[in-house]
């Protein structure tokens, strides 16, 4: 499960540097009334924060500061 | 004196009352002060850190930002939370080596690492000159909120240097415990304004945000995308990832203190876990700033467009409501900012070696820095201008250092990184004042070359058998046993 989350970190910020060069994203277009690029950073950057929460609620017995 | 000023000047006073009733008993030492014994649980390190990324920027700069570049405003919006993710796993790193170590400021960390306490001294010497300028940048920050407001200069010169004496007040009474309880207030603040700001502006001027963006698409739709120009995918890229490795490596000297006040690496960990959450609240600003766009003149001073529509739109009293949260947004990060600052100066630049004479340069800095900062704000406003555009870029030099202070082990010696660093800066220097027109983010040009010199020096330490410097810190590390929490680091103060 952690592994799948650092997968997902990297796509994220992957998704995040890469948002000039996303054709479908960066263009004059709204989504939900919003810019598309706002959209998609905003969603990206909503993920974050789950997917963080996950590697803490995960992590394993081997964490230092648990073994003290 | 009006309405604005008077909400304003209240609000400013109720903002240091609160940090001065921080305080809580006796502060012992530097460290106590800076960081507060180390025992911050994830609520108020939520609050410490980020009160340091809602600064004047958010409230002026973002709506200022957005009005002037349209969707190239959006590099500020991802920057803290990729930099929040890795410092999940790195912050607890750095925590708990300067936890064991005593330190309390980057150039603590930096010397210690590389064995050298006159390299922690010119790293602190760079904290200082580079954050001048951001300090400044606060003031006037402030200032120029309650000028736009009053429409007066006095009124915003009153407010700089009313404010700033408060804050040197609550920042010497009470420390970063201080810092902490003015955040509680300034975030509060900071969200209902934004949200009401966000609420009310966008329909009292286009009918809402969908019919603002709308409006943008018809008119201005080269400002819903990042299109060539000033701000351009270059800039965008460069400038994210800049301030990525910026914020993840901890270039900025006064993210130290809030980071090593956590009372637990758990505490750390879920700090960058939920901050990225809050990042997004930098989006607000922003789509006033589109509001602006559609509504204000191109001749509008960019900083001035969210305080223009607040004006056009609020009572003057809620005006003055918007004006004590952006007051806060600058006195809060500037208190911050302060505690980073006079910690560097009186544990690494001037070496005392009493816990009194620590503690007596430390305060004396806190007030010297604020006085030539509020001095240079009111009388040559644009003097510490150029040197800001140097901060971020020159502090980015950094990150070679302290991305291999990270390790354990000393893999590359002091030689190899002071050259690098005198490179890096060299070239931020020369790219920032020379005829550089690129749009590819200076700070990361100038990396370039930094750490080429570090791998070449690098290299050459190891044809000579590694580094020469002092023991390797593993090493060291076995060779003393841990301290225990807020103890102090060798060669600090004895108590006088």
């Amino acid at each position: 499960m952690t592994l799948v989350c650092y997968v997902v970190l990297v796509l994220i910020a992957v998704g995040l540097l890469a948002s000039p060069l996303l054709g479908f994203v960066n263009r004059p277009a709204l989504w939900f009334g919003l810019p598309s690029i706002m959209v998609w950073m905003g969603v990206l950057v909503l993920l974050i924060t789950p997917v963080l929460a996950i590697v803490e609620t995960t992590r394993g017995p081997d964490d230092e500061e648990e073994r003290r | 004196m009006s309405t604005t000023l008077v909400v304003t000047l209240v609000g400013i006073l109720v903002i240091a009352g609160v940090g001065l009733l921080g305080r809580r008993g006796a502060i012992t030492d530097v460290s106590d002060w800076a960081v507060g014994g180390r025992r911050f649980g994830s609520w108020t390190m939520w609050f410490l850190q980020a009160g340091e990324v809602f600064t004047t920027f958010t409230f002026l700069g973002m709506a200022g930002l957005a009005f002037a570049g349209g969707a190239a405003a959006l590099y500020a919006l991802p920057y803290v939370p990729l930099a929040y993710a890795g410092l999940y796993f790195l912050g607890p790193v750095v925590w708990r080596r300067a936890r064991e170590q005593g330190h309390v400021t980057q150039a603590d960390f930096l010397a210690e690492h590389f064995g050298s306490r006159a390299f922690g001294g010119l790293v602190a010497v760079l904290g200082v000159v580079f954050l001048l300028p951001y300090l400044q940048l606060q003031i006037t920050g402030l200032g120029l909120a309650v000028q736009l407001a009053t429409g007066e200069k006095a009124s915003g010169t009153l407010s700089m240097v009313v404010a700033f004496v408060l804050v040197v007040a609550f920042v010497l009474w009470a420390g970063i415990r201080g810092v902490a309880t003015t955040s509680y207030l300034k975030d509060a603040l900071m969200l209902v304004v934004l949200i009401v700001l966000l609420a009310v502006i966008p329909a009292a001027v286009n009918g809402g945000i969908g019919p603002t963006f709308e409006s943008v698409l018809a008119h201005a739709p080269r400002m819903l995308t990042i299109h060539a120009g000033e701000y351009d995918a270059g800039y965008f890229i460069s400038s994210t990832v800049a301030s990525t490795l910026g914020v993840l490596f901890l270039t900025l000297p006064h993210s130290w203190p809030a980071l090593l006040s956590a009372g637990s690496e758990r505490a750390v960990r879920r700090n960058y876990a939920y901050l990225p959450i809050y990042s997004l609240a930098l989006a607000i600003p922003m789509v006033i700033g589109f509001v602006a766009l559609t509504a204000l003149p191109p001749s509008t001073s960019s900083n001035g467009a969210l305080l223009v529509l607040a004006g056009q739109v609020f009572p003057s009293w809620f005006v003055g409501v918007v004006v004590v949260a952006t007051a806060a947004t600058a006195m809060v990060p500037a208190a911050g900012i302060l505690i980073g600052m006079s910690t560097l100066v009186a544990r690494n630049v001037v070496r005392t070696t009493t816990v009194r004479g620590q503690t007596v340069t430390n305060q004396l800095s806190v007030v010297g820095l604020t006085a030539l900062a509020l001095v240079l704000a009111i009388v040559r406003p644009d003097l510490l201008a150029n040197l800001l555009l140097l901060t971020y870029s020159g502090l980015d030099q950094l990150v070679p250092a302290l991305a291999l202070a990270l390790f354990a082990r000393r893999w590359v010696g002091l030689r190899p990184i002071l050259a690098g660093l005198v490179v890096g800066e060299v070239v931020v220097v020369v790219l920032t004042f020379g005829p550089y027109a690129g749009t590819v983010n200076e700070g990361l040009v100038a990396l370039v070359p930094n750490l080429v010199v570090v791998a070449l020096g690098a290299l050459l330490e190891r044809r000579r058998g590694g580094p020469r410097e002092g023991t390797p810190r593993a090493d060291r590390a076995t060779e003393s046993s841990p301290r225990p929490a807020g103890s102090v680091a060798r060669g600090e103060p004895s108590v006088d």
